[in-house]
């Protein structure tokens, strides 16, 4: 039995600690600075076969930020034996994780399961980008569940699980004749959707989901391949904005520690309960004043 | 208690009571918009006592057991809303709330929280079967059986037909309920709170609420 694929980011003054434990898949260092980096995920055998559970735990330490790119969509293959694809990730406070999904196919003849766990804390952020696929060129697909958890330190942000077997997932109101799906979702601000999502009154189309504390989505519905033009615009606009916000926020405290300042204790309070919807300063009012750089997130 | 329990089921659940369900079609009237046909209804019922109703049922019976126990009521509508991605459904809930809380404030009066007009239906629901002495399984089959009654209701509405033949629908469904409301009476924390989502569901939700032209408010 193969282990979990482990893959932690810390910052530190001049090169980032990346460390990884190999397990189904490995990690490829793409681009890296002192405070995070961006990487590929690369399968190290043939994924996903009957029986297989490929577990990924990532750890993101307070501060850093992280990237985390599939190198591959990835089959989920026949068999007897249920497999599944499960991911971990923990957000520390000021740090970012981003994941752009390649497609995930489940072929006719099995049983594959999907998990997603966040947990976010301070002002952690989280951006996810993923795509399934029911059915290889000429198939229906097999059964598919998901579940996704996503929490911050005031509690849940996001719980969904989706029965999408063969059975369940045609029944009116689930997914019908669609065979497709592709979500963007932000956990830790409330992104404005890129484009306007076609509203329309059948199946196949976009819709903007924003989340009841902090946190959105863009889900896209469609028969067979990927024709959304919104969802992959999405988490590049939404990943720009995280970046730019997480930058700015560094260059303010290190700005701040040349000044020999700290944070004023309430911004580290409203830190620690997790700000509401996004629209956050992340300097103090002394900056203000002083006309130093003053990002206002949104 | 066991039989004022079913009387209270039959109060509640009785169309006539004012608590604003008639501008509901449980998101009937974006279905059938987005061409369900009126024979898919009873399969569009099972799917939502697997879904999202399940999720509701869930919600209320755990509120039932925090408001039990002098628990905080804002931790399950935080989970209720967490389960919940759209937008106009959480909206749609809170509104139903407000009226249900009209309700348990005339027929059953009591201190509440200040923060109680914000909550959702399953919540105040929750609360309400607390005060008036409503059994778990009963509370679950209460939130089943209205979110039926509700979808057939305002099919003779949007597509007019038999009023029998849906009432034998309504009947046929009488096991599926109860399934449901034993899958999810048992409940007591918020972790617990079922959280099966139905994609399409939830985009007709979104889509009916940019609708000028519409019968239902959701």
């Amino acid at each position: 039995m193969t282990g979990p694929t482990r893959l932690g980011i810390a910052p530190t003054g001049s090169r980032s600690r990346l460390h990884h434990r190999t397990g189904h898949l490995t990690v490829r260092v793409m681009n890296q600075d002192a405070d995070g980096a961006r990487v590929g995920l690369i399968a190290t055998q043939a994924l996903l076969l009957s029986g297989d559970d490929v577990r990924i735990e990532v750890d993101v330490a307070p501060g850093a930020w992280l990237d985390v790119v599939e190198a591959t969509g990835t089959v989920a293959y026949e068999g007897d034996t249920p497999s599944s694809w499960t991911v971990d990730a923990t957000v520390g406070d000021g740090a970012i994780l981003t994941w752009a999904g390649k497609p995930f196919v489940v072929s006719d003849e099995i049983a594959t399961h999907r998990g997603t766990r966040i947990r976010l804390h301070g002002t952690g952020r989280a951006l996810m980008q993923e795509k399934i696929v029911l059915g290889r060129a000429g198939q229906l697909g097999g059964d598919l569940s998901m579940s996704l958890e996503a929490s911050d330190d005031t509690g849940p942000l996001q719980v969904e699980c989706l029965d999408l077997g063969q059975e369940a997932r045609q029944m009116p109101g689930v997914l019908g004749n669609l065979r497709s799906m592709d979500t963007v979702t932000a956990w830790g601000w409330t992104p404005e959707p890129t484009g306007e999502p076609e509203a329309g009154t059948t199946g196949p189309g976009e819709t903007y989901f924003p989340l009841d504390r902090s946190g959105a989505a863009l889900r896209w519905m469609g028969i067979g391949r990927f024709r959304d033009q919104l969802c992959d615009a999405t988490f590049a606009a939404w990943h720009e904005e995280a970046m730019r916000d997480y930058r700015l926020r560094h260059a303010t405290q290190h700005l701040r520690h040349a000044r020999g300042e700290t944070r004023p204790a309430a911004h580290a309070v409203a830190d620690m309960a997790g700000r509401p919807h996004g629209r956050y300063r992340w300097h103090s009012p002394t900056d203000r004043r002083e006309g130093a750089v003053t990002p206002s997130a949104s | 208690m066991d039989t004022t329990s079913s009387l209270l089921l039959a109060l509640l659940g009785d169309a006539r009571l004012p608590s604003g369900g008639h501008t509901q079609s449980a998101g009937l009237e974006p279905a059938l918009r987005a061409g369900t046909s009126s024979a898919q209804v009873p399969p569009y019922l099972r799917v939502r006592l697997r879904t999202v109703t399940r999720v509701e049922a869930g919600a209320a019976v755990v509120a039932r057991a925090v408001a039990a126990d002098g628990g905080d009521l804002a931790e399950v509508e935080a989970a209720w809303a967490a389960r919940t991605p759209s937008q106009a459904l959480r909206a749609n809930g809170r509104r139903l709330g407000r009226g249900y809380l009209r309700v348990l404030q005339t027929l059953w009066p009591g201190p509440v929280d200040t923060s109680a007009r914000t909550w959702s239906r399953p919540v105040v629901l929750g609360l309400l079967a607390h005060r008036a002495g409503m059994n778990a399984v009963d509370l679950a089959r209460l939130v089943g059986y209205d979110d039926v009654q509700t979808v057939t209701a305002a099919l003779l509405k949007l597509e007019p037909q038999d009023p029998l033949l849906i009432a034998a629908w309504v009947k046929d469904l009488l096991p599926d309920i109860d399934e449901m409301a034993a899958q999810v009476a048992h409940l007591h924390t918020t972790e617990q709170i079922p959280a099966q989502g139905a994609p399409l569901i939830e985009r007709w939700a979104e889509t009916h609420d940019t609708i000028t032209e519409r019968l239902f408010s959701a």
